[in-house]
């Protein structure tokens, strides 16, 4: 079929969504034409959502119908929260691997773990100490008891 | 469905908008700076039907349309049967399809001319009750191919029926 045959089988309507359904608002021969107007509807205001049906005779003479384009206003509003939403997973999800990086739990207190080994040396002197300590009042305690 | 076998990708370009603006620069209707004649008659068409279906011809105001009316025709569909009287024709118009003298009705207008291409199919936008726009080809009375664009809207007085056919049309001789 000729190009200019196959143009002559196929419309463009122009629908616009009211009170819960689709209703011709006009109809085009230009594909184009159909969605400036509908994109110029939407951006005044003028309806809510807007598509264009393409309506095709094929071969065997029935009509075919598909959807070739479609816009509503609440559109740019989800494209926007979609946005927003993917953006924060990428944010934790990065907060995430920074973390597991560096091996440290996230409850962590800070400064914890670094000084290991100065604590347990601080920990031998104290127990020394202690005993030192002890071993000394014991002598004391023992002179004092035998020798009156 | 329309049944032009042409394509016409050429759309009159309204030069004048401008003049056509109030003094301070607003449009008298949404879209009123639309560059295409047909787009802009649509957006003129829903500013007159407002809210309703429809608009009424007793409506139409010539002084806020002044860059489209010379392109513009109205035809009387209410008695398809009794003819479809032309009830107006743009000066434009006239000069491209009817010289010499106002068509009575539109059995009166050569379909090889720009008006009998924009109006011909004037039962389709009744029946489908909404604008409808085609464009294509055409040898015109001088024997060029001329590219045409047109559009037509339904009017009603009472909303319900259609009785009359707003449209527009311009072309431009293929190759110029």
């Amino acid at each position: 079929m000729s190009s200019n045959a196959q143009k002559s089988l196929t419309s463009f309507e122009l629908q616009s969504f009211q009170a819960g359904n689709w209703k011709i608002d006009s109809i085009y021969d230009d594909k184009e034409l159909a969605i400036d107007m509908a994109k110029r509807l939407l951006g005044a205001r003028r309806a809510t959502a807007m598509r264009v049906v393409e309506e095709r005779f094929a071969d065997d003479g029935e009509l075919k119908s598909r959807v070739v384009f479609r816009q509503s206003l609440v559109d740019d509003t989800n494209a926007e929260a979609l946005e927003r939403k993917i953006q924060v997973q990428k944010e934790v999800k990065e907060a995430r691997d920074s973390r597991h990086g560096t091996g440290r739990h996230p409850l962590a207190v800070a400064g914890a773990g670094t000084n290991t080994t100065d604590g347990v040396a601080w920990l031998f002197v104290k127990l020394i100490g202690i005993s030192a300590v002890g071993l000394v009042a014991l002598f004391v305690l023992s002179r004092m008891i035998f020798h009156g | 469905m329309l049944n032009d076998p042409g394509h016409g990708q050429l759309e009159h370009a309204v030069t004048s908008e401008d003049r056509c603006l109030a003094a301070n620069g607003t449009e008298a209707y949404a879209g009123q700076r639309e560059r295409r004649l047909s787009l802009r008659l649509l957006n003129y068409w829903r500013h007159l039907r407002g809210v309703r279906e429809f608009a009424t011809y007793r409506e139409i105001d010539f002084g806020v349309i002044p860059e489209i009316a010379p392109h513009l025709f109205i035809l009387d569909v209410s008695n398809p049967r009794a003819g479809v009287p032309v009830m107006y024709v743009g000066e434009e118009m006239t000069r491209t399809s009817v010289p010499g003298a106002q068509p009575s009705t539109i059995a009166d207008v050569r379909p090889d001319t720009l008006l009998g291409r924009s109006s011909y199919y004037y039962e389709q936008v009744v029946r489908r009750r909404c604008p409808i726009t085609i464009g294509g080809e055409f040898v015109n009375p001088d024997g060029a191919v001329s590219m045409f664009r047109s559009v037509m809207a339904p009017l009603s007085d009472d909303g319900l029926m259609i009785d009359a056919v707003l449209g527009v049309g311009s072309c431009k001789v293929k190759g110029q």
